[in-house]
């Protein structure tokens, strides 16, 4: 007997809008492309950060991403932030005012592309503001293949231990990192991965065994990576009807709306 | 939300019904790079909840440093789920000596149905003498042999007019970048596959770039597709999202599903 299931809600946790250094027509950069493509699809929600503030001028690429979704409930913002000292971007506690004003309830710190150390000397201080408000930071260490592994494993460790309240997200780990990978999450509840690369076999099951299932965020890599295989990976897993739902779209949605200010 | 069957099965969970899946390219066995749960048992639970019929598979120890113990599992896999499994051959060709025997009795059974060759991890030129002698047991026998790579669509091209009854497989095509589409090699590659009879390229890789499942379908054509997932390295349910969420009809599904493998693998 076949049982049916129910259509799961996908809200997407990494996802970006706009042209980018390396885009081609075959990507959705336009917020009504980046829509139909949701619909087609099945994918109720979207966080999304401007590619204009990963890869140029944050500042300028968070304005504009502001602008460009407005009005769209389903696009939630994503802002890239720099901690104060580089004189870029404002005093955590001014930073979050602005993100209060323009309800941005996340942000993605650019390692890589930035090479920011993650340490208390250089992000010590807007993780403290932020986690006082609880904003999900995202650490994006680009889209690397598997087999260039960047992250700081220290210095993760640092930033989960001393914000036990921060929920931090890891951005695309790839399938070479399960050794490393698992006694971090076992021991930290408050680190999540965004599983978009997370290519391992029987990988999200796995994981559940030395974590829970609520530190996993669905997420697809859009516009440059496509959206339905990080769709299957969830609704094909051995995980329960109830675990899918939250890794698909529960978990960030409680993140997203944990944050002090979100929609107030 | 689009229509297309397969796509609203996909958005669900839902096993695939009413289609044959044959995965075209999995292992068996343990891999240093992180691979978890590679037991064949904990395959055929995935492949159960996704509806694949069956996997054809060579072993990380037979591409790795032991062809024969990795061949000797295989084969007590497919013995003991002959429907769900089909044999990769393996053969590491800097044991030149070994080759034919090896080959000689992996197909004095019925465990195999293809050979598994890999020159980046054995570290072999393709065109090398200890692969000589697999396409010619290959040809004289119609046995379809599946690269991990063929080093160029110009060596691929003169293997395949050398050894004509051979059907040659090109690993990984999953991976192309339609940005990248207008690259000299690579557009050698995919025209091969769609001019050449004896050519396939199979769809497994680690990532999935935007618009390049359906571009790898206009410019090579479904029929010389091949869905594979690469699994346990890979994982299958994300696997077979690219090509059960594609923007592509049924018609092409279905025969990237299974049907072309099918006829390859004469099952």
């Amino acid at each position: 007997m076949t049982v049916e299931r129910a259509n799961l809600l996908f809200f997407d946790s990494n996802c970006k809008i706009g042209k980018s250094s390396t885009g081609s027509e075959f990507m959705v950069w336009s917020r009504s492309d980046l829509l139909l493509e949701m619909d087609r699809l099945g994918i109720s929600r979207a966080l999304v950060t401007h590619n204009v503030a990963c890869e140029y001028d944050p500042q300028e690429g968070n304005a504009k991403l502001i602008e460009e979704i407005k009005g769209e409930s389903r696009l939630v913002p994503c802002w890239v932030v720099l901690p104060h000292h580089t004189g870029i971007f404002s005093e955590p506690e001014q930073l979050i005012e602005k993100m209060q004003k323009h309800n941005v309830p996340a942000v993605r710190i650019m390692m890589t592309a930035h090479n920011l150390l993650l340490h208390e000397i250089c992000l010590g201080e807007l993780f403290s503001a932020l986690q006082s408000v609880r904003v999900p930071v995202f650490l994006d260490y680009g889209d690397r293949h598997w087999g260039d592994e960047r992250i700081d494993w220290t210095g993760l460790m640092w930033a989960c231990s001393t914000f036990p309240d921060l929920p931090v997200i890891l951005c695309r780990p790839g399938l070479n990192i399960n050794f490393k990978l698992f006694p971090v999450m076992h021991r930290f509840s408050n680190l999540h991965i965004e599983i978009s690369y997370f290519q391992v076999h029987e990988g999200l099951e796995e994981l559940t065994r030395v974590c829970s299932h609520e530190q996993l965020l669905f997420g697809t890599g859009m516009p440059r990576f496509d959206a339905g295989a990080a769709m299957t990976m969830v609704s094909y897993s051995g995980l329960t009807e109830h675990e899918k739902s939250a890794v698909a779209g529960g978990n960030l949605t409680r993140l997203v709306e944990g944050v002090s200010f979100y929609g107030k | 939300m689009g229509s297309d069957r397969f796509c609203d099965m996909g958005r669900r969970g839902q096993p695939l019904d009413r289609v044959r899946v044959i995965d075209a390219h999995a292992h068996l066995g343990f891999c240093q790079i992180g691979v978890l749960a590679s037991s064949a048992e904990r395959m055929v639970r995935v492949m159960d909840r996704i509806g694949v019929e069956k996997v054809a598979i060579s072993s990380f120890a037979a591409i790795g440093p032991d062809a024969e113990l990795g061949n000797d599992a295989v084969r007590r896999v497919v013995d003991k789920y002959p429907d769900r499994f089909i044999g990769y051959a393996a053969v590491n060709p800097n044991y030149t000596s070994e080759v034919s025997t090896l080959l000689e009795r992996c197909f004095s059974g019925n465990q195999f149905k293809a050979i598994k060759i890999h020159p980046s991890f054995h570290d072999y030129p393709v065109c090398g003498e200890g692969y000589a002698e697999v396409y010619e047991f290959a040809n004289s026998r119609g046995i379809p042999i599946l690269s991990h790579t063929w080093g160029s669509a110009d060596i691929l091209e003169k293997l395949a007019t050398q050894y004509s009854n051979v059907d040659f497989i090109s690993a990984h095509a999953g991976g192309y970048d339609p940005r990248k589409g207008n690259d000299k090699g690579l557009s050698k590659l995919l025209e091969l596959a769609r001019e050449k009879p004896n050519v396939y390229l199979d769809v497994t890789f680690s990532v999935i770039f935007a618009g390049a499942f359906e571009e790898l379908v206009k410019r090579v054509g479904a029929d010389k597709l091949l869905y594979a997932s690469d699994c346990p390295f890979l994982n299958m349910p994300f696997q077979i999202g690219r090509v059960l969420m594609a923007d592509v009809c049924d018609e092409v599904k279905v025969k990237i599903f299974g049907q072309n493998a099918a006829k390859l693998f004469k099952i």
